[in-house]
């Protein structure tokens, strides 16, 4: 079943063709890889999928339904579930409060009741928030981070903070993982965890979209991928296919290289 | 010792209520009412500025919509402070949603020059509809609050006496209260976390105008029930409750108390009231005075004072 499509997409900041005519689409259990030199379009395509810029023109459905205007919050209420390029966390806050906060979207009250909750401190949020707080520490025990639960955020290693980022997004409860270079910055050891990682995600039932530098990582990783340079696609296929591919080698030729 | 939230409202509250029989006089009574008024408009800053971090230039207007509500509704229909003052904090929460709606749409500094705009049209409807708010000559003879109570004979909170300092200190604990109670929710929660992150909030589902406009609620509310206090204190109000000063005054306090902090809104309040009358500054040295403690703290304590204080409690544990 195929869950986000995307067609004829067209971004254009001033007289840049950010993304070209753009058609994908990801099924459901999916675990894809987007990939391509800086400026192909990646993360623009993902502000686009996930709300924070409006496209030129162009669909994006989701579900079989049209989502492309809608406000992040939307989006995001609808199961689509992103991480950032840059680290982006409550900087203040610690790792498992962190982690709460992603509870949002499943345990948000109308507002009226918030504001009864607010006044009166009613309906049961407490014993609510001691069930997302063990939630949480299961989600930070899948991730390797349980014993770091009460630093905080801005206190953590690099890496700590990327594991950090996916278990708010995880917390959240995605159909769709929307994950902006999450190897970024990692040590090699730390790169194969992550693939092992994001693979055990992928089997509890999330679609992932990941994108990447890290070629190795992604090729290790994902089922398919997708090639874009210049905001159009240019490949897509297996790791293998899209190694073995010219147009894709040509493109990497010079910056590293498919095999590194 | 570490004291719970709780421990530090109840030792809060015995302070404030003992307070005035330290000093003979009333001018200490006078002046502890003051504090009291301008610290409910504190705490309403506190919420719309401190927790949700929206930068409101205008918010003097829904502190003087609290004062002409409460005064017209007592004047004009004859109502008890008991109904006038609720309703006249509603009315201004109301002023605060249509405002709200339109306004934060725009964000930053957009946004504050928006809700400044908003403020100078109330300060001029409140100047110019003269057979509604009788302009520049304003309200006057706002009746003193009563209470009937079935055993004891009538109560008076007359201004500048014991029991109005009381009324208004009741006021204050209210607002203090209901902040503590607001942070420690859902609601505060989500409300916190545009102010912390807008973009992650945004892609967790939060649904940042909504929140937004509620909080500027929120806090318009309890603006309201300053400027409510207000007029009910000194009895006569004019256009010039509406003016950028008491918006000015207001982030002081909070800024140099303490932004988005619960008892920083105080200290900040206690230092511009308490201040220049202890030290019996004129009108002018007192803006030059909290000029310069403004400039200070936003280049060396951005988090206000009270963290300061806080802090150093701490370290000598």
């Amino acid at each position: 079943m195929t869950l986000l499509s995307v067609r004829d997409l067209i971004k254009d900041f001033g007289g840049l063709r950010s993304i070209d005519n753009l058609d994908l689409s990801i099924d459901e259990g999916e675990l894809v890889g987007l990939v391509g030199p800086n400026g192909a379009g990646k993360t623009t395509l993902f502000n686009i999928i996930t709300g924070f810029l409006r496209p030129t023109s162009g669909t994006v459905l989701w579900e079989g339904k049209e989502i492309t205007n809608l406000r992040p919050d939307s989006i995001a209420k609808r199961g689509i579930v992103r991480t950032f390029q840059q680290t982006n966390l409550f900087s203040d806050l610690t790792v498992i409060d962190n982690t709460m906060a992603g509870f949002h979207i499943k345990t948000e009250e109308a507002l009226p009741m918030l504001l009864l909750q607010a006044i009166f401190h009613i309906g049961g949020f407490r014993k609510k928030e001691l069930n997302i707080r063990s939630q949480a520490m299961e989600i930070l025990d899948f991730l390797g981070l349980s014993n770091k639960s009460d630093v905080t955020a801005n206190n953590l290693p690099h890496v700590d903070q990327k594991k950090s980022e996916l278990a708010v997004a995880l917390a959240a409860k995605p159909k769709l993982l929307l994950l902006d270079e999450p190897a970024a910055g990692m040590h090699p050891d730390e790169v194969k965890k992550l693939t092992d990682i994001i693979k055990n995600i992928q089997e509890q039932g999330i679609t992932i979209l990941l994108v990447e530098h890290n070629m190795r990582f992604v090729m290790s990783t994902v089922d398919r991928m997708i090639v874009l340079n210049h905001g159009s696609k240019i490949a897509m296929g297996t790791p293998t296919e899209i190694r073995n591919n010219e147009d894709v080698i040509k493109i990497y030729l010079g910056s590293g290289g498919i095999n590194a | 010792m570490r004291f719970s939230e709780n421990t530090q409202f109840v030792i809060l509250v015995c302070v404030l209520v003992a307070t005035p029989f330290l000093f003979q006089g009333s001018y200490l009574w006078h002046v502890l009412t003051l504090l009291c008024i301008f610290a409910i408009l504190s705490y309403s800053l506190n919420i719309s500025y401190g927790y949700a971090g929206q930068v409101s230039f205008g918010w003097c207007m829904f502190w003087g919509i609290g004062a002409y509500a409460s005064a017209l509704l007592a004047l004009r229909f004859g109502w008890s402070f008991w109904l006038a003052a609720p309703i006249a904090c509603c009315i201004a929460s109301i002023a605060a949603l249509f405002t709200g709606f339109i306004i934060f749409r725009a964000t930053g500094l957009y946004f504050a020059l928006l809700h400044m705009c908003f403020a100078l049209v109330a300060y001029e409807v409140s100047l110019n509809w003269v057979s509604l708010t009788s302009g520049p000559m304003g309200l006057r003879g706002i009746p003193i609050p009563s209470l009937d109570l079935p055993i004891l004979s009538e109560i008076y909170f007359r201004p500048g006496g014991l029991s109005f300092y009381y009324l208004a200190l009741a006021g204050l604990l209210l607002v203090i209260f209901f902040t503590q109670r607001l942070v420690a929710s859902p609601l505060g929660r989500a409300i916190s976390s545009i102010r912390e992150n807008p973009e992650l909030a945004s892609s967790l589902g939060v649904n940042i105008f909504k929140y937004n406009l509620t909080a500027f609620c929120i806090g318009a509310f309890f603006a309201g029930l300053g400027g409510v206090f207000y007029s009910y204190y000194f009895r006569a109000i004019d256009p010039q409750i509406m003016r950028m000063h008491y918006v000015m005054a207001a982030f002081v306090m909070v800024i140099i108390g303490g932004k988005g902090t619960l008892y920083g809104p105080l200290l900040g309040t206690a230092f511009y009231v308490l201040l220049p009358e202890f030290l019996r500054m004129a009108g002018t040295v007192r803006y030059l005075v909290f000029g310069i403690m403004l400039i200070l703290c936003v280049i060396f304590l951005p988090g206000g004072i009270w963290p300061v204080i806080v802090r150093k409690y701490r370290q000598l544990k």
